[in-house]
């Protein structure tokens, strides 16, 4: 049974999407002065959400690489 | 330039943490009229928002959390000079103070719930028709439904305050904040572990300690 270290596996990835939600859409906005345009953050943050993956919940393991 | 991490009291301004900040930056302290916020100095500085970033900037905030409340700024917030960032902490004075006294205490934590289960939705579009989608995507409105009331509703009843995201991405069903006091997150933890247990088609994931990010302005309503 390999459930118990493909849960620890999701969920250290669910606290990574955690990291990045937080960090890059809440906060506080100084208005203005961030030189990271709204846009790049929000394309960044795109290719940052599909680098990570989404969380393969308790899939069977099928060697799911994502 | 500079970047800034987060505002805090000044009592931990006059000691910043003891770590590097982005680019291996000393952390510096900087106070402006009962408030204070931690930055540090760089030539230039074009913070792309690789995840190794991000970390660096989260591991900065938690640091700042470790001595006394703290309200983090987004990832990316550069100015000018101190003279800017000492300004804006003039001009929001008594929104800053306001947040800070809120968070004072608490700890932000998060909670993820997912399916137990894969639904149709998340098959290759390969794999299913346009209904089996539809019909997929309805059952997932349903469990947010559903995990809203039986596991959010009464954890937000034991949290300070609490955040609900409206649409979560799937195959999120579930994607919550709650302001916790520091020592009530061991009980917070329990009493989401037995929420959980009671639906079984639900995996929820409780995280944090976090800073409060998600509770840096008031509720807009």
């Amino acid at each position: 049974m390999n459930g118990e270290l493909e849960r620890a596996a999701a969920n250290r990835q669910v606290a990574l999407v955690e990291v990045l939600d937080r960090a890059l859409g809440a906060g506080v906005v100084i208005t203005g002065d961030i030189t990271l345009s709204l846009a790049d953050v929000d394309l960044v943050y795109l290719s940052l959400r599909l680098v990570v993956g989404s969380v393969p919940t308790l899939k069977p393991a099928t060697g799911d690489a994502r | 330039m500079i970047y800034a991490y987060g505002i805090c009291e000044p009592a931990t301004a006059l000691a910043p943490p003891q770590r590097r900040g982005l680019g291996g930056a000393t952390l510096r302290g900087l106070e402006s009229d009962g408030l204070a916020a931690i930055y540090s100095r760089h030539r230039s500085l074009r913070p792309r928002a690789s995840p190794e970033l991000v970390l660096a900037h989260e591991r900065v905030v938690e640091a700042i959390m470790a001595s006394g409340p703290v309200l983090p700024l987004r990832f990316g917030t550069q100015l000018e000079g101190e003279q800017r960032l000492a300004a804006v902490l003039h001009e929001r004075r008594a929104e800053l103070l306001r947040a800070l006294e809120r968070v004072r205490g608490h700890v932000e934590l998060g909670l993820r719930a997912f399916p137990a289960h894969r639904s149709q939705a998340d098959l290759d579009p390969g794999e299913r028709t346009g209904r089996d989608y539809l019909l997929a995507r309805a059952a997932d409105h349903r469990r947010t439904d559903e995990a809203a009331l039986h596991l959010h509703a009464p954890l937000a009843e034991f949290a300070s305050a609490s955040r609900l995201r409206e649409r979560p991405a799937p195959p999120a069903v579930l994607v919550a904040a709650y302001l916790v006091e520091s020592d009530g997150v061991a009980e917070f933890r329990a009493r989401a572990e037995e929420l959980a247990a009671r639906h079984d088609h639900l995996h929820a994931v409780v995280t944090g300690p976090w800073p409060p990010y998600n509770f840096v302005a008031e509720e807009q309503e």
